[in-house]
């Protein structure tokens, strides 16, 4: 490991940009963005697996297909799970923080 | 998605596998098929399995372009056994030809069960590599609990 400047790991949040130029940041448009992300990734997925059983039900997929798109959802959706528990844990550890 | 390229790839070896279990029913069904729609006996169709890279899903094709080398299998069936076909003497058989004799189907039922079978044996070993590529999947998202 290289050393550690304060100064560099500091930056990122305050912004800098290219040439040191300030970028405005917001944090909650972030926290939020991410958020959305996952929990729209899980929803597609869901979706996906919605039709595939649909289709099965009318014999135009085979049971596999079906299984592996409620799979390929349910994996995403604990994905979404964790990525939800991690924002959490950092928003409480945040919120614990003497003023 | 990157997570489930694993996923993809054993799914179409489960769709090829039951193409191929498709095409042996199909032998077993027509066994003694004396007659099909062309005319003459029924022939023997067969999975031929082919590598491919993952199909019908736009998430397939994006994986195989950002990681060329993945490959699935697809199957496709075909009736090009040359084989010959049996011939019984059977004048009084409706299908029965001149001088009396009736071509059976070219499908030997010994061969066919032994290609149910792999198929069988197949289709659990990708299921078993998708449970792998899931409970992996799973272990990962335990990471720094």
């Amino acid at each position: 490991m290289g050393d550690l400047k304060i100064q560099e790991i500091l930056s990122p949040s305050l912004g800098r940009g290219v040439g040191g130029r300030k970028v405005a940041h917001d944090p909650i448009s972030d926290f939020k963005k991410i958020l959305n992300k996952s929990v729209r990734e899980a929803n597609d997925l869901f979706a996906q697996a919605d039709q595939a059983t649909q289709a099965m039900t009318f014999g135009q997929k085979d049971v596999h297909q079906a299984m592996i798109a409620l799979e390929q959802a349910n994996l995403a959706f604990r994905l979404m799970i964790q990525v939800r528990n991690k924002m959490i844990s950092a928003y409480e550890e945040i919120m614990r923080m003497q003023v | 998605m990157n997570l489930f390229n694993a996923m993809e790839v054993s799914s179409s070896g489960l769709n090829a596998q039951r193409t191929a279990t498709h095409a042996i029913s199909m032998n077993l069904a027509n066994i003694h098929t004396t007659r099909t729609d062309e005319g003459g006996p029924y022939l023997r169709k067969q999975a031929i399995l082919s590598s491919s890279p993952i199909p019908s899903r736009f998430s397939g094709i994006l994986a195989e372009r950002m990681n060329p080398g993945l490959l699935g299998v697809k199957a496709e069936v075909r009736t090009d056994d040359t084989r010959n076909h049996e011939m019984i003497f059977d004048p009084t058989h409706p299908h029965a030809d001149e001088s009396g004799y009736v071509t059976l189907p070219n499908v030997n039922l010994l061969e066919e069960m032994v290609g149910l079978l792999a198929a069988v044996r197949s289709y659990e070993a990708n299921v078993t590599a998708f449970n792998s590529a899931k409970s992996m999947v799973l272990k990962s998202l335990e990471i720094g609990k």
